[in-house]
């Protein structure tokens, strides 16, 4: 569906290069710290930047000959921008009709109306939470075959958020064939939704694992100094001092299970992943 | 194309306040200084609809998302030659009729073809303007563009001037140019409009055209 290779792009203090792929009837999330390179990686994907080297194909075609046909089964998200927040929600309804063969009009005023979301107030006297809200709606009111989600659900409650969840499920449950790449902060998020993850850290790929895979295998160890010394360090991918002694992140937890009974053992989270991939610190 | 030019007029129809005191103003200018003004006026005001909308599209990184739509670059460009072409003439064709009828309750029915040759002058004249404008606000944005056109229009007044200057000075030859052009001005409206609509396509052309390529270079 999205297949990004050896992407590269080079601004002045930071360098992106990368690869990566979103599998038809997956939701594949980025994660990564703020400036880590994921805006510009979904930018590069959607052709709004000139790339340095590397290729990125969308639909199996080179992103800079996508024509608009292409791009009607194209649903975005980005989290710093949208249409003029001068235009109102009926404004939008006509724009989209114009672009989109498919657009349900019914039910993105269904949606609207459930949100709670004023049809005829101008978008800049919205909250960001209903802005938030409104972006995903128009993501999703035309049968895109793909949605690109830069930080969807910023601003958002957790009961809103939870349900426009349930929306992105009831999406991909409508058609086996449909993608997600999604990028956000909020770990449980992607950990709900996700099939895979790709962590992107200063421009770089530096893990691509399936959430099943990372919640099942992957685990945080605690060791005193002397445990820490007896662990084999072959499945270690992290190591970091705390205050009773190391902090160990794996990708074996059964092998550590199996071998050191009496170790403490937390499984892993996305949230762990993160700390401990990407969090300065004391690292061993 | 349609959905540009739909987002375009709705941004337009979100000023229905100014629309309707632009209009009233209209009236009492042309009941203070009848003939073409209103015409030149009202489609001048209009005109920066245009420039606006660019703004209104650049605002809050707004670029980036109309790019995600099925929209290509050209086809943006494209959307708003079509809406400054659209706008001044609808603008164009109220300053007209408003015009006229200002003859006409005077009962100076004469003056109304006098009055519409002035005004056919003034359509093709603001569209030079805005063949101008547009590639400047695409290249340097709303809040650079307003100084680049400073610069711009002092420019075309300098070479204006530089011009008259080598007239004054040079040999018969361009001396009979001017003559020439004198001559042809001097024909009557219908040849000053259609040497202007002329004028008025060619430069849109290649303002249009100069406008896709610098939003082809452009990043978002």
């Amino acid at each position: 569906m999205l297949k990004i290779n050896q992407l590269r792009k080079q601004y002045q203090g930071f360098s992106l290069h990368c690869s990566m792929e979103v599998q038809p009837g997956c939701i594949t999330g980025l994660v990564g710290r703020n400036g880590a390179g994921k805006s510009t990686t979904l930018k590069a994907a959607l052709g709004l930047i000139r790339v340095d080297g590397g290729s990125v194909e969308m639909f199996g075609k080179d992103v800079s000959v996508l024509t608009d046909q292409d791009k009607q089964k194209l649903g975005v998200v980005l989290s710093d921008s949208g249409f003029s927040t001068y235009l109102s929600i009926r404004d939008i309804t006509r724009i989209l009709k114009c672009l989109y063969p498919d657009y349900e009009h019914d039910w993105f005023i269904q949606k609207c109306q459930h949100f709670g979301l004023p049809l005829d107030q101008k978008i800049k006297e919205f909250s960001t939470g209903m802005n938030a809200e409104l972006k995903i709606l128009i993501a999703l009111c035309h049968h895109a075959s793909l949605l690109i989600l830069d930080e969807p659900t910023a601003g958002m409650d957790v009961v809103v958020r939870d349900e426009l969840l349930d929306l992105l499920r009831a999406y991909m449950e409508e058609d086996d064939s449909r993608s997600i790449i999604i990028s956000s902060h909020i770990s449980s998020d992607l950990e709900s939704l996700c099939d895979d993850f790709y962590m992107i850290h200063e421009g770089e790929i530096i893990l691509h694992e399936e959430t099943d895979v990372l919640l099942s295998d992957y685990a945080l160890l605690k060791a005193d100094e002397a445990m820490y010394v007896k662990l084999d360090p072959q499945y270690i991918l992290k190591s970091k001092k705390e205050s009773y002694g190391y902090s160990c992140l794996t990708n074996k937890r059964q092998y550590y299970m199996e071998n050191y009974p009496n170790l403490i053992m937390e499984k892993g989270s996305i949230d762990d992943l993160i700390l401990m991939m990407l969090a300065k610190g004391k690292e061993v | 194309m349609k959905g540009l030019l739909v987002k375009d007029f709705c941004l337009v129809l979100q000023q229905k306040k100014f629309l309707v005191l632009l209009l009233l103003l209209s009236v009492v200018l042309n009941f203070n200084s009848g003939g073409s003004f209103v015409v030149l006026y009202l489609t001048f005001v209009c005109s920066f609809f245009v420039i606006n909308s660019i703004a209104y599209d650049e605002c809050e990184n707004g670029y980036r998302f109309l790019f995600t739509l099925p929209v290509r670059r050209k086809t943006y460009v494209r959307a708003k030659y079509v809406f400054a072409v659209l706008i001044c003439t609808m603008a164009w064709l109220v300053g007209c009729l408003i015009s006229s009828a200002f003859y006409l309750a005077k009962n100076q029915q004469s003056s109304v073809q006098e009055g519409m040759g002035e005004a056919c002058v003034l359509l093709p004249l603001i569209l030079i303007f805005l063949a101008i404008m547009l590639p400047i606000q695409f290249k340097f944005g709303s809040e650079k563009g307003r100084i680049v056109m400073a610069f711009t229009f002092c420019g075309c007044i300098l070479i204006g001037y530089l011009l008259q200057k080598i007239g004054e000075r040079s040999g018969e030859q361009i001396g009979q140019i001017m003559q020439w052009v004198d001559r042809l001005l001097k024909q009557g409206w219908w040849i000053q409009t259609g040497i202007l609509g002329i004028a008025a396509v060619m430069i849109l052309g290649i303002s249009y055209l100069v406008s896709i390529t610098v939003m082809r270079r452009k990043e978002f």
